[in-house]
């Protein structure tokens, strides 16, 4: 008797440890759908793209992610792009970023960024691909990227709600905790993936990236071949088309080099199109220090680089389902005002910086007061190209609005200027908007905004000598 | 979430049973389950292994350690039933406290690195009661070594305590007593308890004390909050741990005595020290404030004995001279209290002006007893007077200086609201034993608040360690 009574009590302690689990599951579970961080930067903006509407997924490190503009190339080829990469991504975390994409798109390119192939890119171990890895994936891709970290970390990256939890604290109420984050179209980043780099001191000096005729004797790690084998089959099972790349950067040895140059042999041995961008820099006028931050590039030699790899995308890859979408469109259009705004805050060369507003669909602002200096010849014919056609010479005064690359409003007096319902007082030491000095230096200066008027870049130009840096004249 | 996110929490080698872990849960309900399933003449064989398993998960050295004493005490304790003398009581005695001495103090007087084995106060301690209680003939020899060993090797008591008695053990494990359900319950429940005390409330509370009490520019009020938070920080802390202990003993039929009644509502050092870790206050009054003569040698004697038994407290605690003075501290204003109430004639006082000394007297034994703990937690004079400096520091209150978001004040209040409430609610009634016998609907819709709240708030994952328990290691 008693121990049947012992079994019965067993048995009821067991269904209310089962049953207390369960609630621990679910309960799990529910918080960490809500505990989700919503990091308008990367973390959702993949998973909010419309399904299908990707033509070009590129995958790769920190390097992919600063020097890949896909607004930029948006409007070099007009496909649709978004990187998926994150610092020091290795090649095994690329594979299943690829897998994980291949839910929701169907690109017809994947291109793929080599730093981390080279010995260097060892010196970044990081965690932070993983977490980001963690963000971007789900289910089985989640958890075989994570599956390369320690049992620990993995386990609490797997859970994000494990990392996340504490976030209570930047919540503003106790209500607000259970709110679920819920993904919109607002949740898709205008930069697709795109990290800003914008260089805030003017170079001193600069280079092209180094490149040495010599090689040693290397071997690629074999995981490296594992996962650009598994890349290359799981790209041809979808009948995507694959690319290689290479963005130029500094501290790039002979060693380094020679695996570089091992990748582009297994490429070349696969059928796999490659640019090398490093060996290509003294062609594409790409400057350490004045497009390069010695890491990483500036946005103006993202620039640059995307400008490369759409002109050789256009030329030899072909793309038969892009879709237009509407609502795409409009996001890269938002997209091209800041990285607009990114690349001039890099340019301090004013030729370069007065010729990327050519075709600029935003608002532009010009103030010039001559106060006895003679305008510099150069400066003309680009101002011209802008829409503002004025023999400066003759004026001491002169302000001007373009919108759309067209000339709105100019005057040689000093006044007000209604448009679009902001007030712009124009005045011969600077430049108000709605009340707010946006500007007060110089003789000669513009001010660029961004669409929606959220953000603007003033450059001042001392357009009267040639100018104190001998950097501004390369490539004229 | 996946299904598959258990199996990746199965860790590949014996994980450390640290009693906030999953491990230690599942090690738990498995050992107590297993003690159910088979019939109740193996369960002390299944406790034994239990136990055996527990310490070896923090290193084999220790389970050999406790090994060897325990074989030590049972064969004493058999001595001393053949023999009864107090040469051999004196000679066990002197090699148990010894050991304890040699682990504890060695490696600080030899300038050496020493460590303690796991538990080893807390089990030398409990050896040491049965010895003379078994010489003292107030405790029945136990024969049966596996019953011993069950005693003495106990997991749930082995890391911080409760310093339990052997008479009430040796008999139930004797009986092979029936589980209840209820019983169950109220265990399952303190177990439970006890995690979301020590993991929500208390690390959390100690996390905001060492932001403020390590950060060397916050000054004034603000760093006497921290001290208050401390003095919180190590009840919640031991007292959680106790409750683990306690609601795990209770689900293998062993009824262990609560450890903590609600010490900060003590209105005295007497009564706080009759609160507060109440397994080694007995022990201490039973094994050395009696036999030094207690009070019925004199006030002087008495006084001295008070001194001596708190003097042998600060170095049980520890080995360094802040102990000591901390022990020494507690006896000297534990004396002069009761010469204050001897000579004030306060137990004579009106009913009226009693309740309000006594009011006037938790307020006052608070700030006495959290003070002292700047002695227990710096080692050095030199860091406890640099915190005092800055109490002393005119700067207004500020929360926002510590880095604390809008939140985290928000909860802090609630913690230590609750905190309060909880335990007036204690100091009247066991609130756990009344929760085991709520209606099964609300009591389970308690456990769910309290894993969502867990869950959120508690002090895990990437971020931070779980802190370990302060008693774990004296």
């Amino acid at each position: 008797m008693n121990r049947y009574k012992d079994i019965k009590i067993v048995s009821q302690i067991f269904i209310s440890i089962i049953s207390f689990f369960v609630i621990v599951f679910l309960s799990f579970t529910f918080l960490n759908e809500r505990f989700r961080t919503k990091d308008a930067d990367y973390n959702d903006c993949f998973k909010a793209l419309p399904e299908n509407s990707m033509d070009v997924i590129v995958l790769g490190s920190s390097h992919a992610q600063y020097s890949f503009l896909p607004t930029l190339f948006n409007q070099q080829t007009g496909l649709y792009s978004h990187i998926l990469g994150s610092a020091c991504q290795p090649y095994e975390v690329s594979f299943e970023m690829l897998k994980e994409a291949y839910k929701t798109q169907n690109p017809e390119l994947v291109i793929m960024e080599i730093y981390t192939a080279t010995p260097l890119s060892a010196g970044c171990l990081t965690d932070g691909c993983y977490v980001m890895a963690g963000y971007q994936m789900s289910g089985e891709e989640k958890y075989n990227t994570f599956n390369y970290l320690d049992e620990e970390k993995a386990l609490s990256y797997r859970n994000e709600f494990l990392n996340n939890h504490n976030n209570w604290k930047d919540s503003l109420d106790f209500s607000e905790l259970l709110k679920k984050v819920e993904l919109n179209d607002s949740d898709i980043d205008t930069t697709f993936g795109y990290r800003w780099n914008t260089a805030v001191l003017p170079p001193w000096n600069y280079w092209h990236p180094m490149v040495y005729n010599n090689s040693e004797e290397v071997e690629l790690d074999e995981i490296d071949v594992e996962m650009l084998n598994n890349i290359k089959q799981l790209c041809d099972s979808k009948g995507t088309q694959l690319m290689l790349y290479m963005v130029p950067m500094d501290s790039i040895d002979i060693r380094n080099q020679s695996y570089r140059d091992k990748v582009w042999e297994w490429c070349e041995s696969n059928n796999v199109l490659y640019q090398d961008q490093i060996r290509m820099a003294p062609d594409i006028g790409y400057y350490m220090v004045i497009h390069n931050d010695g890491a990483h590039s500036y946005t103006n030699g993202a620039s640059i680089t995307t400008t490369l790899l759409s002109g050789y995308i256009k030329d030899n890859f072909t793309f038969n389902n892009h879709k237009d979408n509407e609502m795409l469109n409009e996001k890269y259009e938002n997209g091209n005002g800041s990285t607009m705004l990114a690349t001039l805050k890099t340019e301090y060369d004013p030729m370069k910086y007065i010729k990327y507003l050519d075709g600029y669909k935003g608002t532009i602002l010009l103030r010039y007061n001559n106060n006895g200096t003679k305008i510099n010849d150069k400066l003309l014919p680009l101002l011209k190209n802008l829409g503002i056609d004025q023999e400066f010479e003759n004026k001491n005064l002169y302000f001007a609005l373009l919108d759309n690359g067209e000339l709105i409003y100019s005057t040689s007096d000093e006044g007000e200027f209604e448009y679009e319902g902001k007030l712009y007082d124009f005045r011969d030491w600077g430049i108000k908007k709605n009340m707010d000095v946006i500007n007060n230096e110089s003789n000669l200066s513009l001010v660029v905004f961004n669409n929606d008027k959220s953000d603007y870049v003033v450059k001042n130009i001392d357009y009267s000598r040639v100018w104190e840096y001998g950097y501004n004249w390369y490539g004229e | 979430m996946w299904i598959g996110d258990f199996y990746y929490t199965l860790p590949t080698t014996l994980p450390e049973l640290s009693v906030t872990s999953v491990y230690f849960v599942l090690f738990v309900l498995l050992s107590f389950i297993l003690s159910r399933i088979f019939k109740s003449a193996l369960r002390p064989y299944i406790l034994l292994i239990a136990n055996c398993i527990f310490v070896y998960s923090f290193g084999l050295t220790y389970l050999k350690t406790l090994i060897i004493i325990t074989l030590i005490t049972y064969l004493f304790g058999l001595i001393l039933k053949a023999f009864r003398s107090k040469y051999f009581l004196a000679f066990s005695l002197v090699l148990l406290i010894g050991t304890l001495c040699y682990f504890k103090y060695a490696g600080f007087l030899l300038n050496k690195s020493i460590v303690a084995p796991l538990g080893l106060s807390f089990y030398t301690f409990k050896a040491i009661s049965y010895l003379v209680d078994v010489y003292k003939e107030e405790l029945e020899v136990e024969l049966n070594p596996l019953y011993f060993a069950d005693y003495l090797m106990f997991f749930p008591t082995i890391t911080a305590g409760p310093i339990n008695k052997a008479k009430n053990f040796l008999e139930e494990i004797r009986i092979h007593k029936q589980l209840e359900y209820k019983e169950y319950i109220s265990g399952i429940s303190l177990i439970l308890f006890g995690i979301f005390e020590k993991m929500v409330v208390c690390d959390y509370i100690g996390n905001i004390s060492s932001r403020i009490l390590n950060n060397s520019e916050i000054v004034g009020t603000t760093v006497i909050f921290g001290i208050v938070l401390y003095s919180f920080q190590i009840y919640l802390d031991f007292d959680s741990y106790s409750n683990i202990a306690i609601g795990s003993a209770r689900l293998f039929g062993f009824k262990i005595p609560k450890n903590f009644n609600s010490p900060y509502l003590a209105i005295s050092l007497k009564d706080f020290w009759n609160r507060w870790h109440i397994s080694l206050s007995t022990w201490l009054k039973d094994y050395i404030y009696i036999p030094l003569g207690g009070n019925r040698k004199g006030s002087i004697r008495k006084y001295i004995n008070i001194i001596a038994v708190f003097v042998v407290s600060g170095l049980w605690h520890g080995s360094t001279w802040n102990f000591l003075i901390w022990g020494l501290c507690h006896g000297i204003i534990r004396s002069l209290e009761d010469y204050l109430t001897y000579k004030l004639r306060i137990n004579e006082l009106n009913k009226t002006i009693r309740m309000a000394l006594n009011l006037f007297g938790v307020f006052l034994n608070f700030v006495i007893v959290t003070s002292l703990w700047l002695i227990f937690k710096y080692q050095t004079p030199g860091e406890v007077l640099a915190i005092i400096s800055r109490c002393l520091a005119h700067t207004q209150f500020s929360l926002e200086n510590v880095g604390m978001t809008i939140m985290e004040v928000k909860w802090l209040w609630m913690l230590l609201v609750s905190i309060l409430i909880i335990d007036i609610l204690r100091n009247y009634f066991d609130i756990l034993n009344r929760f085991a016998q709520i209606i099964f609907p609300v009591r389970w819709m308690v456990y769910f608040v309290m894993v969502i709240v867990f869950l959120i708030f508690g002090q895990y994952g990437g971020e931070f360690d779980v802190n370990d328990f302060i008693y774990r290691w004296f």
